[in-house]
């Protein structure tokens, strides 16, 4: 039986079992087949959401805040998601039959 | 990001694992199974699939285990961030919709579950619409609340590289919902 090798100093390791990727080299948008479209955000919109900077800072960004502020609240939502009950059990019991 | 102490209870719990107490494996699965499901939801927007993401992931790091040096929570993130990657390979290859699954998706309330209203399924559109690095940079930031640092770690790539990716999604977000939701 062969095993993917999942050491992650390991750099022989496949493809499918290796998420690195080089710190020189940021990707650009060479998977997916569209070009990305994006509207360039204040850098102090930037500072709100990495939390560096409060909403004082961003007067002339309302159009901006109105729309991060809702997605905050919906990805907010999604970081209180927790595994289905089922999936723990269903895993310790696929080992078991292995 | 888990402390010294819950690091060497990793270890401790994997030594126990390794030395046949296979209900042991279960500590590690309570400890980390949510994070790693929100991971997967984010990058697929599919209840289903990050349930599956999840046992194979899960599955696949027992019968590994004796190969985890260091932390085993950025040894397991890395098998779930693959298995994502894979299933975007694959969903594209056979031109699923990465929209199309609607299962309960582990909210903590009912209240949530039917409050998920169009916000939800746009955001579900335009992360779709994200190349695989933007998507889970934003989703570690704004879905998992990581730090950069954290990120970085989990990543092997340098904060300035990370913020980047993270700020090129939000532009590209911005772009995709502003005239919806601004």
């Amino acid at each position: 039986m062969m095993h993917d090798s999942l050491d992650p100093r390991n750099e022989t390791a496949t493809p499918s079992t290796d998420a690195r990727v080089p710190a020189q080299a940021e990707p650009q948008a060479t998977d997916r087949e569209v070009p990305l479209a994006s509207r360039e955000l204040p850098s102090a919109v930037h500072a709100w959401l990495d939390g560096e900077a409060s909403a004082d800072a961003l007067a002339g960004a309302e159009r901006e805040v109105a729309l991060w502020t809702q997605i905050n609240a919906e990805t907010g939502r999604r970081r209180r998601m927790t595994t289905p009950a089922h999936v723990p059990v269903q895993i310790l019991a696929k080992l078991a039959d292995d | 990001m888990p402390s010294d102490e819950t690091l060497d209870a990793d270890q401790a719990v994997i030594d126990r694992v390794l030395a046949g107490d296979r209900n042991a494996f279960g500590i590690l699965i309570e400890r980390y199974s949510d994070p790693l499901y929100r991971h997967a939801y984010g990058m697929t927007g599919s209840a289903d699939v990050a349930e599956d993401i999840l046992q194979v992931s899960f599955i696949k790091a027992y019968h590994h285990l004796a190969e985890v040096r260091g932390r085993f929570d950025a040894w397991v993130f890395r098998i779930v961030a693959n298995g994502c990657k894979d299933w975007l390979k694959n969903i594209r290859r056979t031109h699923l919709s990465y929209e199309e699954d609607d299962q309960p998706s582990g909210f903590e309330t009912p209240e949530e579950e039917l409050d998920r209203g169009e916000l939800r399924r746009d955001l579900d559109g335009a992360l779709g619409a994200l190349p695989d690095s933007l998507r889970e940079a934003f989703v570690m930031k704004h879905v998992e609340g990581r730090s950069y640092e954290e990120m970085a770690v989990l990543l092997d790539a340098t904060v300035g590289a990370l913020k980047m990716r993270v700020h090129r999604a939000r532009e590209a977000l911005q772009k995709l919902l502003e005239e919806r939701y601004a």
